[in-house]
């Protein structure tokens, strides 16, 4: 009775944890573990016993203070905490990995030629001090571009920008896959010129 | 796309942090944001800063993928999922004794408790003084043993009882009324009216007055009626913006006895209708009874000053509206003949599930919600109310269509309701339909010369569809009326013109 009062209730569930409570732990591992799996998928080329050890590790450092530490007061928080675990995790035992052995596919690219290498080394803001500039003209002409469509156009155009595939844009916002297609080539000719003729 | 292309853009969108200014949502709004936890008009200003903040848009995007994946959630391999389970520190439990560890305590506890206002003199006196005061409390809250006379400012003189008869001069129904201006106008509740031929008003003193016509407001069971008098006793109103969720209230039953004629019951919720035209005023008071029984009549507070009126016909749903604003029917209708209101069709059942979809709708159950005012207007479909709140629901279920539908039936009923205007307006943007949202927003503007959102609505659609010329020629008539959504729409306009230059 205990454990069906606490689906859903991501907090509850956490302090359960805090307290010593096994089955809130079982709880929480079977909800979040899914969820850590489905965020490091999104780096296409980590592969199946890599995600394991990453996720081995996230869990270590949930119990090791990560969740003693959280200090927000909902879901929504935690989901966003959870993640830049994940990602923080993921990154590392890639980078550590990288140093061990060559021969993992980290220059692999995916179809639009963005190798997770390149997305890891954009995560440090010192990488390419160089580019600052140019940086925030481009998200200065994306933002003026962006802000004309609809906002769920914005959202389509958002996530095929992060490079979701049309699938799953399709799921997660519930709109037809030709609309996403057909809006999102209309909006990336009004950024193209917006960009390409600065 | 080319990939250098993407790259660039990829690379742009890493920077987002810098973005983020003081007035960004937090992520607790941008979840109830997306889990259509908000109220219509804090959705509203959501959307309309997401759809201008590069930054929230992110966040937006961020925040419903994790929701995504929390709610479908790919079963892990069980091999990992029992490493992740073992990595909890297991605790040894001690096996206890059940009388030295359980019983014993309990017992030592309990012994201690009533011990302890006499082991010193001072605790004792404590004790009995603490004991006293809370008697008197509960004797002095016990309103139903006391007489009505007893409650400060309470006139029994303004209230009345009001009988609808037939042709025939026989008693159809008996309600309760209260004056609520000494010119003579009283409220009481609409429906124990209906179908009646002749309605009467008796005064406590015994003076009976014909009555033939009334305003009325179906979605609240709401009349109010006039009788000839001047100096009548009506209740001093109570200030809404003092009323509180939590309040102890009067609801007084029986207006002309004097004892047992009082309930009391405490306000549990203030609920605002979800138009823009109410902006934001309480439209119906919740109450949560101390009484098990049925209760109607009017809400008053402990000083004396009437809140409002019961208007549930159900047992067990104690829903009131407040009376401060119901002199706006007065000024907005004309009385309509009693005799009328035979030919009007009429559910009390209608309004109660109108109520019970009110309910579910304001506890996020939207898919009870919608059940409840879809047989609301199955049995009375003249109500705006359910239509509305329909409508509302089919746009956060992104149903567009059946939206559409809906605020269209809430214009057959009231063409000049500015609120379906509006939203239909927006669900034709949402189609892409831009020339029928400017017609709407148009219509608006013809009934509502000050509503800023709809001018700003207009302004959009016309700069949709490239016109930046007429989008700037609202403006000036935009910036006398709101400030804010004039820049916005000026700084809008103004990137529109660049886009199209590049």
């Amino acid at each position: 009775m205990y454990i069906l009062s606490m689906v859903g209730d991501v907090i509850l569930t956490i302090e359960q944890c805090l307290t010593g409570e096994e089955r809130a732990w079982n709880l929480f591992v079977k909800e979040f573990g899914s969820v850590a799996d489905n965020i490091l998928k999104k780096f296409s080329d980590i592969a199946l016993p890599d995600r394991e050890n990453i996720i081995q590790n996230v869990f270590i450092k949930l119990l090791k203070g990560g969740l003693s530490n959280f200090r927000g007061a909902t879901k929504y928080e935690f989901l966003k905490y959870f993640k830049t675990i994940v990602v923080n995790e993921g990154i590392s035992y890639l980078k550590s990995e990288a140093r061990d052995k060559e021969h993992i596919s980290l220059n692999g690219k995916d179809s639009e030629g963005v190798s997770l290498k390149d997305l890891i080394s954009d995560q440090d803001p010192h990488s390419r001090p160089d580019l600052t500039a140019d940086e925030k003209e481009a998200l200065d002409s994306i933002r003026k571009v962006v802000e004309s469509f609809l906002l769920i156009d914005q959202q389509i155009f958002w996530m095929k920008l992060k490079g979701d595939k049309d699938e799953e844009i399709r799921k997660i916002l519930k709109v037809p896959l030709g609309t996403v297609a057909s809006k999102y080539s209309r909006m990336i000719i009004k950024l193209r010129k917006e960009l390409g003729e600065r | 796309m080319d990939t250098a292309f993407k790259v660039t853009l990829r690379k742009a969108l890493n920077k987002i942090e810098t973005l983020k200014t003081p007035s960004c949502l937090e992520v607790e709004t941008i979840g109830f944001y997306i889990e259509g936890k908000l109220s219509k008009g804090e959705k509203r200003k959501a959307e309309e800063h997401i759809s201008s903040c590069l930054y929230c848009l992110h966040q937006l995007m961020e925040l419903k993928e994790l929701i995504y994946f929390q709610k479908h959630k790919a079963p892990l391999p069980s091999h990992l999922l029992n490493k992740l389970k073992d990595l909890y520190p297991k605790k040894e439990r001690p096996i206890k004794e059940f009388f030295r560890d359980i019983i014993s305590p309990f017992v030592q506890e309990t012994a201690n408790l009533i011990a302890f206002p006499f082991r010193r003199w001072q605790y004792a006196t404590v004790s009995i003084v603490t004991a006293s005061v809370a008697v008197f409390i509960t004797l002095t809250l016990w309103i139903p043993e006391k007489g009505i006379m007893t409650i400060p400012k309470l006139d029994p003189n303004s209230f009345v009882q009001v009988q609808s008869l037939s042709n025939e001069g026989r008693i159809l129904s008996e309600a309760k009324g209260v004056i609520i201006d000494p010119k003579g106008i009283v409220a009481t509740n609409l429906y124990p009216i209906m179908g009646a031929s002749l309605t009467r008003i008796i005064l406590r003193g015994g003076k009976t007055y014909q009555i033939q016509s009334l305003w009325k407001d179906e979605e609240k069971n709401l009349a109010l009626m006039k009788i000839e008098g001047e100096s009548l006793s009506a209740l001093p109103m109570a200030d809404l913006k003092q009323v509180y969720i939590g309040q102890r209230v009067l609801i007084l039953t029986d207006q002309l006895k004097t004892k047992k004629g009082i309930n009391s019951a405490i306000i549990s919720d203030l609920k605002a209708y979800p138009s823009r035209s109410a902006k934001g005023q309480v439209q119906y008071i919740q109450l949560a009874s101390l009484t098990a029984q049925y209760t109607g009549g009017a809400l008053i507070d402990q000083e004396g000053r009437l809140i409002g009126l019961l208007i549930s016909e159900e047992k067990g749903m104690n829903l009131a509206v407040p009376l401060r604003e119901a002199f706006n029917l007065i000024e907005e209708q004309k009385p309509i003949p009693i005799s009328k209101l035979k030919n009007i069709s009429f559910s009390p059942e209608a309004l109660n599930y109108y109520f019970k979809g009110i309910l579910a709708r304001d506890a996020q159950r939207n898919n009870e919600a919608m059940e409840f005012f879809k047989k609301a207007i199955e049995l009375n479909p003249n109500m705006e109310g359910p239509h509305l709140e329909l409508g509302s629901i089919y746009y956060i279920k992104r149903l567009y269509d059946l939206e559409i539908k809906e605020y269209q039936e809430v214009l057959r009923i009231n063409p000049k309701n500015t609120d379906a205007l509006f939203y239909l307006g927006e669900a034709y943007e949402t189609k892409g339909f831009y020339d029928l949202a400017i017609k709407e927003y148009k219509k608006i503007i013809t009934l509502d010369p000050e509503d800023a959102e709809a001018y700003y609505n207009l302004g959009l659609a016309y700069l949709t569809q490239g016109q930046k010329g007429k989008a700037l020629e609202i403006y000036p008539k935009l910036k006398a009326l709101d400030p804010g959504f004039a820049e916005k729409l000026k700084r809008l306009a103004s990137s529109s013109t660049q886009s199209r230059h590049n």
